[in-house]
């Protein structure tokens, strides 16, 4: 069997080196990686930006503000110049200082759509300069303390990185386990190998692996060029090669109830879908209704998180490989059957 | 021997059947004929066979062993020729053999042999995708007999071959058949049938219509005829002459004696000519 699987193996490699796979996961790994590295900002404002006219005597806030490293242009000198400016630029607020230091009444011009969570961050930030400005001791009613050692912020940018590396893997994996399938089916080779001594195991062995292979290439490309050596690649290489594997099966257990990929496009565009929902949760953490946590790729995005940027969180890794594996187990058994029996014997 | 036994597939679930008490035995050495129109039956018989299609009623027998309790292994005796061209046009065609003869437990052939033998030397490192179809039909018999089968089901195995290609093809199966190999011929072409085949077997929707050899099936059901060609004036006319028919062979010696006879020949009843008698349509 081991024969037959490496046989298989070294044909499945050559196909997909002439589908040009291997080059497209090279190309799209290095072409994320360049946006990471070098497009995709260190920190990204989200919340809207404010264009000031500071009508007070001497323009002490605005003197103040330009000190503290605020851009000039963002000033204006008149209350028309302030009110155009935020209506040709939707995604700012404008902030009018009038009276004197001590008697400062602030306005503020809104666009209508801000979330009432930035308009009370926006005044709670004005409170406070207005406290630092006049010299007033900082009123602190809270304290903060952390689970564990207070770990680095993640920059923006790299914090897109287990979105890009998990369901990018998810993606490329699917379809190119379908576009796999439907080769074979569509050339008839697939015919040939049903009378052949070639079995199921060693069928959707060959046909994970290559999927695999095709993930730590793309994924170890991408996290050495956007972190470096200096990361737990073991724990990584687990979770790669389980989830690869998870959606090689997954594929397999789909495609093999479609006669073609225009038939099969449907159901990939939904599973695809449904795989990219976790990315919400991983946007907006404090968003994550039981269903989402459901999903195989929510626990991954996280674990590799955590393997990417240590928090000093600890026992994620076994719990994580646990569950991987039951899935992997589940699929594993439904796939080989639906592949027995409508791929490889009696099938269409 | 091979014993195929009441052999019924039904592929509606109606029971509307493509194949319907289709019973036959190869002996073990033999070229059996499969002889039919398309969308008689032929395929189906072949694919359950080979194991392609499940078997729903009867049996099929390799030295009384049911078809059902094979496992693997049976692949290993066995070689398929398809019909249609199934192969992975991205590869070559020495990587196509290879990698089929990897899946076997048996020695196989050479790769680069076979493709010298069905005369793809010159295409072996050629894709798959960039043979024409006649080479594509080479490279897959040649794939077929690379694990050496005792057992050889060749499905139209000249279809789109030119006559010289076809004979070397002819050749090799011949070649087979000599070194022990039995071998299940599947095909519509009454020549190739009558060329190469032991017995045949005439088979029309779903049912077999006569079994037994090309020569013994025209004794049977051919009748004995002579063609004539003589001058008429200034051009050349002809005529068939059933001889066992009184009025006909009365008509050939007057004609023999009032014309001007420029060739005669005695012909016998093709194949064809005898299966449009058995089942009242043409093979075509």
């Amino acid at each position: 069997m081991l024969k037959r699987f490496m046989n298989l193996f070294y044909q499945d490699i050559k196909v997909v080196i002439r589908n040009r796979f291997l080059t497209v996961v090279l190309l799209l790994a290095f072409v994320i990686a360049g946006l990471i590295n070098f497009v995709i900002p260190q920190n990204v404002k989200i919340t809207p930006k404010e264009l000031f006219f500071d009508n007070t005597a001497e323009r002490v806030w605005e003197k103040e503000l330009v000190k503290r490293g605020m851009e000039k242009d963002r000033f204006y000198y008149s209350r028309d110049e302030l009110y155009k400016a935020v209506q040709n630029n939707k995604s700012s607020l404008g902030i009018m200082a009038e009276g004197s230091l001590e008697n400062t009444t602030f306005t503020i011009i809104r666009q209508g759509t801000e979330p009432e969570e930035i308009i009370n961050v926006l005044d709670a930030t004005l409170e406070n300069g207005i406290r630092e400005f006049r010299n007033l001791e900082k009123a602190e009613y809270y304290e903060v303390e952390f689970l564990r050692p207070r770990s680095e912020p993640i920059p923006f940018n790299k914090n897109l990185i287990p979105v890009v590396l998990v369901f990018e893997v998810v993606m490329l994996g699917f379809l190119m386990i379908a576009v796999m399938i439907f080769q074979e089916k569509q050339e008839g080779s697939i015919r040939a190998y049903r009378v052949s001594p070639g079995g199921v195991l060693e069928y959707i062995f060959s046909k994970a692996s290559v999927i695999t292979l095709l993930g730590l290439i793309y994924g170890g490309t991408i996290v050495v060029l956007t972190r470096g050596l200096g990361i737990d690649y073991l724990s990584l290489t687990a979770l790669i090669v389980l989830t690869s594997i998870l959606i090689t099966l997954m594929g397999l257990l789909l495609s093999v109830f479609f006669r073609n990929i225009s038939e099969f496009f449907f159901i990939a565009i939904a599973i695809m879908m449904a795989s990219g929902i976790p990315i919400i949760a991983y946007m907006y953490p404090s968003f994550a209704p039981p269903f989402m946590t459901w999903i195989p790729s929510y626990p991954v995005v996280f674990g590799v998180r955590e393997i990417l940027f240590p928090t000093g969180k600890e026992g994620f890794m076994a719990p994580l490989v646990w569950i991987l594996l039951l899935e992997n187990t589940v699929l594993f058994a439904a796939s080989y059957w639906a592949v027995q029996r409508k791929l490889l014997r009696g099938g269409r | 021997m091979i014993s195929v036994k009441n052999l019924y597939h039904d592929y509606t679930g109606k029971g509307l059947y493509a194949v319907s008490d289709v019973s036959f035995a190869i002996e073990e050495g033999e070229i059996f004929g499969f002889l039919g129109p398309s969308g008689a039956g032929k395929s189906t018989v072949q694919n359950i066979m080979t194991g392609l299609l499940e078997l729903q009623k009867g049996d099929v027998l390799y030295d009384n062993q049911s078809i059902k309790n094979m496992k693997s292994g049976f692949f290993n005796r066995i070689g398929v020729s398809f019909e249609h061209p199934n192969l992975y046009s991205k590869l070559t065609g020495y990587e196509n053999l290879k990698y089929y003869g990897g899946l076997f437990d048996v020695p196989t052939e050479n790769p680069v042999k076979l493709l010298g033998m069905v005369g793809l030397e010159d295409a072996v490192n050629k894709k798959a995708s960039e043979y024409s179809k006649g080479m594509k039909q080479r490279l897959v018999f040649a794939r077929s007999i690379i694990n050496n089968p005792e057992i050889l089901f060749l499905d139209e195995p000249l279809s789109g071959l030119d006559p010289s290609t076809a004979s070397v093809i002819k050749e090799i199966i011949v070649s087979k058949k000599k070194a022990g190999c039995t071998i299940f011929l599947t095909t519509h072409n009454m020549f190739v049938a009558d060329e190469l085949c032991d017995r045949v077997a005439f088979i029309n929707e779903g049912r077999v219509a006569a079994i037994d050899s090309p020569r013994n099936l025209k004794l049977e059901y051919g009748q004995k005829s002579v063609k004539v060609e003589y001058k008429d004036e200034d051009s050349l006319a002809g005529e068939v002459f059933f001889l066992e028919n009184e009025k006909d062979r009365t008509e050939f010696n007057n004609l023999i004696a009032s014309r001007n006879i420029l060739t005669i020949h005695s012909q016998e009843a093709t194949l064809e000519q005898i299966f449009i008698k058995l089942t009242g349509r043409g093979l075509a």
